[in-house]
C-alpha cells in the first residue's frame, strides 16, 4: 500500500509536462516462460496506464545500427538470466532533464512493486545506468547504434 | 503431452469403450501403463468453448478470482492415430490488470513439447514461451500445467494398487512413480481413474516419507454431449492450507470453431 501512494505521489509529480510529451520507451523483454512474460507485462500494463509512456516491445537486444532510425529515451532491459531490470538511459539520472528523471523513479517504484517477490514475480532488482555494470554497456552500445537518444 | 485445460475438458473415448469391453468380458484388466496412456489419450470433442472460473483461497481466508474464456479444437493430424492431441486458447476475462493476456498451446505427441504462445496486450505482441516449468503454478493458483493437465504418463512407472468408488463409478487406483523426484517435488502420485470414462477424477502427491503434499478432487462431473467433463475440480496444497477451485461455465462441445482462432498470427485480434 505504501508503494501505491509512492506511485500516486510520483505520478503527480510527473504532472503536465509529461503528459504533453510521453517518454517514448522500449520494453526489451527477454524472458522465456509464461510466467516470467505475464510479469513484464504486468510491468508494461502500469506503465502504460500511467500515461507518461509511449511503449514498443521487442523480445531481444538489438545488435547492429537501428533500421527504422526510430530513437527511444528509455530502454527497459528484462534479461533472461539476471535477476535485475536494467533502465538504459543516453546519460546518468543525474544529467538527464527532469520530466525524464521523474519518469525513471515512476518505472523504478513500478518495478519495483511488480518484482517485490511477494506476489506471483519473482523479485528483481532495478538498476539504472549509474548503478551496474550492464546497463551502462548497453548505453554506450544502444546510444551508438541510435536506438538512444 | 499435455495441455492446461486438459484436467477440465474431458474425453470420451474410444479407448474407454474397447476396455470396457474387456473387462465386462471377464478379460484381463488393462496395465496400469495402458490405462495412463489411453486416459491421456482420450478423445474430448472435436472442439469445446467455456468459461472457467479460477478461485484462490488463502489459508486466512482471503480469495481472488480470475475469469478466462477457453477454447479447445482437435488437432486433425492426431484423430487418426488416437493420441487426441488438442489446440487450446485460454484469454483472460477478469480481472482488469490482466484482462485479455492469451494463451495458445498446441499438444505434441510426447517426447516433443508442446507449443505455447502468449499474447502481451500491453506489449502489443506474440511471443512464444519455452514449455518448461510444468511444475509451476498457473495463474498464480495450486494447479500446475501437470495438474491442470495430465501428467505425461512416460514421466512415472506405474502400478495397480486397487480398485475403489469414487462419484459413484468404479475406479482403478494407480500409484504413479515419479522418475525425476527431485525435479517433480514429489516422490509419487495416486490417481483415481473412473473405469467407465477412463479419465482421472481425483490425484495426491506424495513425498519420500509418505507425506501428502497435494490433493486434487473432481467435485462435479457430468458427460455433456457423451464426453464425461469435470465441471469443477479443487487443489489443496495440504502443507500450506491454500486451495484453488477451477469451475467451467456454460461449457459445450463441437460449437464448430474455426481453426482461424488457434492461429499464433491472430491471438491478439
Amino acid at each position: 500500500m505504501e508503494r501505491a501512494w509512492v506511485l500516486v505521489l510520483l505520478a503527480l509529480s510527473l504532472g503536465a509536462e509529461a503528459f504533453a510529451q510521453p517518454l517514448e520507451t522500449l520494453i526489451i523483454d527477454e524472458t522465456k516462460t509464461l510466467e516470467e512474460s505475464v510479469c513484464v507485462e504486468l510491468l508494461a500494463r502500469a506503465l502504460s496506464a500511467s500515461g507518461f509512456f509511449t511503449l514498443e516491445a521487442r523480445f531481444d537486444i538489438p545488435v547492429g545500427l537501428n533500421p527504422s532510425g526510430k530513437q527511444y529515451d528509455l530502454i527497459v532491459i528484462i534479461p533472461e538470466q539476471v535477476r535485475q531490470i536494467w533502465l538504459v538511459t543516453a546519460d546518468v539520472p543525474a544529467r538527464l532533464p527532469d520530466p525524464i528523471r521523474r519518469a525513471l523513479l515512476f518505472v523504478r517504484e513500478s518495478a519495483t512493486q511488480v518484482y517485490s517477490g511477494a506476489g506471483s514475480c519473482a523479485a528483481r532488482q532495478v538498476v539504472n545506468v549509474a548503478e551496474d555494470l550492464a546497463p551502462a554497456l548497453y548505453a554506450t552500445v544502444l546510444a551508438q547504434s541510435g536506438w538512444l537518444r | 503431452m499435455t495441455h492446461p485445460v486438459r484436467f477440465h475438458r474431458i474425453k470420451a473415448s474410444v479407448v474407454a469403450v474397447v476396455l470396457g469391453v474387456v473387462m465386462a468380458s471377464g478379460a484381463q484388466v488393462p496395465s496400469p501403463e495402458q490405462i495412463m496412456i489411453q486416459s491421456d489419450d482420450r478423445f474430448e470433442g472435436n472442439d469445446f468453448a467455456a468459461r472457467v472460473k479460477l478461485t484462490n483461497v488463502e489459508p486466512d481466508g482471503r480469495t481472488s478470482e480470475l475469469l478466462l474464456e477457453m477454447k479447445t479444437k482437435l488437432r486433425e493430424e492426431s484423430r487418426q492415430a488416437k493420441k487426441h492431441r488438442y489446440k487450446i486458447l485460454a484469454r483472460v476475462l477478469e480481472p482488469a490488470d490482466v484482462k485479455g493476456l492469451a494463451v495458445l498451446v498446441w499438444e505434441n505427441v510426447w517426447p516433443q513439447l508442446d507449443d505455447i504462445w502468449l499474447y502481451l496486450p500491453a506489449l502489443k505482441q506474440t511471443k512464444k514461451v519455452v514449455p518448461e516449468n510444468f511444475r509451476n503454478p498457473i495463474f498464480g493458483s495450486e494447479f500446475s500445467f501437470e495438474e491442470l493437465t495430465e501428467r505425461e504418463p512416460a514421466k512415472d512407472t506405474h502400478q495397480l494398487l486397487k480398485t475403489d468408488k469414487i462419484l459413484g463409478k468404479d475406479a482403478w487406483v494407480i500409484k504413479s512413480i515419479s522418475k525425476t523426484p527431485d525435479v517433480d517435488g514429489f516422490s509419487y502420485r495416486l490417481t483415481w481413474v473412473v473405469q467407465e470414462w477412463l479419465m482421472p477424477v481425483k490425484s495426491e502427491l506424495y513425498d519420500k516419507n509418505d507425506k501428502l503434499l497435494k490433493r486434487f478432487m473432481t467435485d462435479e462431473a457430468k458427460v455433456l454431449q457423451n464426453v464425461p467433463t469435470r465441471i469443477k475440480s479443487t487443489a489443496e496444497n495440504t502443507v500450506t492450507g491454500r486451495k484453488s477451485t477451477f469451475e467451467l461455465i456454460d461449457p459445450k462441445y463441437d460449437t464448430g470453431l474455426s481453426d482461424e482462432l488457434f492461429d499464433p498470427k491472430n491471438l491478439g485480434k
